[in-house]
């Protein structure tokens, strides 16, 4: 799936937003707390269609708990913070069309209909319980599903829903680090596939003597390791953190095929002079894997290393749409740019940043 | 981008964001400074925000990224776009004028005003360049003869000088200081005079956009 059209509601920071013309690389640029990681997060949690799970995965990326075990003192605040000011009786819309206009729907709410707000043991009365979250999402044929995340007596769980992490959209939060396991996954994923080669060109860029990722363990656990020359493989982990986030993005983009990637403060760990051939690598394996690039920067040198490789290359010029954040009171605007005027900007000192 | 001069210092800051409801938009540096003197020269400064595209080959660009801004752009009201015809007057028009179309704006014909869309815009195009006022400007005074003594004389024993325009423009600039070489700057500094017949159009142009 591939969007070309975006529109949130009610969503954290963000009241109402609409993006229009979006390409295959989006780029999200602003000032601190204009919500730009709110629309990545929001994308991440519609492409994921009917599952409400990925409430978690997003207090994971910020930093909050999202493991909990049951019984539980009453959490009532456990998703506020998902609701455009703390309003929990409000309902969170995302809607995109794709590039063949068709339409996907999620509502999200708190206590939906058919909610099955349990009781959490040991605790009386139903107000105390956590509220259930549910989602409906129709699809592109207009078919609707709702799905629901329950506190119960058996825990966490996912009613007439899809609870296992999404396959269409992976989202890398800022300052990310993978775990081993989820690369690992990945990883495995993509050797039965035959398919590392994409992976290790990409990741050549940062480290020029890789020559071979395989899986192997440490610590007993699975996890990705690197032949760049040393005695042995090197775990991935112990690798500059460079190599890690060239290795887990690569990984990720070739793990959601025709899906979508977000990717918060790209830039962080990467040299600037490599950030031109990373952004042409980047764009041969997302288009190779049909893959829609969400990501987020503050940096100056990343843009103009995505000039750069426009210039050099006309096809990523052509699927590139910057798109500015900026606030004014609660209000968030949105400024959307084509690539002659991301090239504009930088020759002239206007500030899209 | 260079500060060309002291007194213009943080004046290119002017470049960084739309502050204003009325945008003068120049092809470079030297356009947005040559302006920002005539609009000092004839007291309409106050509103107006000075900006450059860039050059030619930015303009399209320049006028999108304007035109994506929100919420600055919505509250301007109006646009005046310059530029140099070079030597093709018809085609520059052409050019500049789908520009505007591509970017949502307003297309009016050179040296006129209209309207639509919330905004009033602009077009002047420079016959040739903007150093081709200036000189006209010059026309008569013993400077111009003797510039144009000396680069005839240049031009007829070395390879000919192909931005006649701009070289006379910077050996009379030369000429008043012998450190100024931009018609901005010059125009900062004084050197051009303003009041002279062959800035009429120029002026009319500016004072129509500042009513």
């Amino acid at each position: 799936m591939s969007i070309d059209k975006f529109r949130v509601r009610n969503f954290r920071c963000l009241k109402e937003l609409s993006l229009d013309g979006l390409k295959r690389i989006n780029v999200f640029v602003g000032k601190n707390n204009t919500g730009k990681t709110s629309v990545l997060e929001a994308l991440f949690f519609h492409a994921g269609e009917n599952n409400p799970t990925l409430g978690f995965s997003l207090r994971g990326h910020r930093g909050m708990e999202n493991q909990f075990t049951l019984p539980v003192a009453p959490i009532p605040d456990l998703w506020t913070d998902l609701f455009h000011d703390f309003d929990i009786t409000s309902v969170i819309e995302l809607e995109s069309q794709d590039t063949r206009r068709q339409m996907r729907r999620s509502v999200i709410s708190l206590g939906g209909p058919g909610s099955q707000q349990l009781a959490i043991p040991g605790v009386e009365g139903i107000k105390n319980a956590v509220p259930s979250l549910s989602v409906e999402f129709t699809d592109a044929q207009g078919r609707t599903r709702n799905s629901q995340l329950v506190f119960g007596q058996r825990g966490m769980q996912v009613i007439d829903g899809n609870g296992q992490p999404s396959e269409a959209a992976i989202m890398l939060p800022s300052n990310f680090r993978v775990s081993q396991d989820e690369d690992a996954t990945r990883m495995d994923r993509i050797v039965r596939e035959k398919r590392k080669p994409s992976v290790m060109d990409l990741v050549r860029i940062i480290e020029p003597n890789l020559a071979d990722l395989a899986l192997g363990l440490s610590g007993g656990r699975p996890t990705v390791v690197c032949d760049v020359g040393l005695k042995q493989l090197a775990p991935l982990p112990v690798l500059g953190e460079g190599t890690h986030k060239l290795v887990s993005i690569a990984l990720a983009v070739s793990s959601i095929p025709n899906g979508m990637l977000m990717i918060d403060e790209i830039e962080n760990g990467i040299y600037f002079d490599l950030q031109k051939d990373l952004w042409l690598k980047l764009f041969a394996l997302i288009k190779r894997e049909n893959v829609q690039l969400f990501v987020a920067t503050h940096s100056r040198e990343f843009l103009e290393a995505l000039e750069l490789a426009g210039a050099e290359k006309p096809e990523v010029a052509e699927n590139v749409r910057l798109i500015r954040l900026s606030r004014k009171g609660k209000a968030v605007f949105v400024s959307e740019y084509d690539f002659p005027a991301l090239q504009s900007a930088l020759a002239t000192g206007f500030e899209v940043r | 981008m260079q500060c060309p001069l002291k007194e213009q210092c943080g004046k290119e800051l002017e470049n960084r964001a739309i502050k204003k409801t009325r945008l003068l938009l120049g092809e470079g540096m030297d356009e947005k400074n040559f302006f920002d003197a005539f609009l000092n020269y004839l007291g309409r400064e106050q509103g107006v925000q000075t900006m450059h595209y860039g050059g030619k080959n930015n303009r399209r660009g320049f006028l999108g990224l304007l035109s994506g801004t929100k919420p600055e752009f919505t509250a301007v009201e109006r646009v005046a776009v310059t530029g140099d015809a070079d030597d093709n007057y018809a085609g520059t028009v052409a050019r500049i004028r789908a520009d505007l179309r591509e970017c949502g704006l307003p297309d009016p014909a050179d040296r006129d005003f209209i309207e639509g869309g919330g905004k009033r815009v602009g077009l002047f195009i420079c016959n040739r360049q903007l150093e081709t006022i200036c000189l006209n400007s010059l026309d008569g005074t013993p400077e111009l003869i003797c510039i144009d003594d000396f680069l005839t004389c240049v031009n007829a024993q070395l390879a000919e000088q192909n931005e006649l325009e701009k070289a006379k423009c910077r050996s009379y600039l030369a000429y008043k200081d012998g450190a100024t070489l931009s018609i901005g700057v010059g125009a900062v500094k004084g050197y051009w005079n303003f009041a002279n017949p062959a800035f009429n159009d120029l002026r009319d142009f500016l004072l129509n956009f500042t009513a």
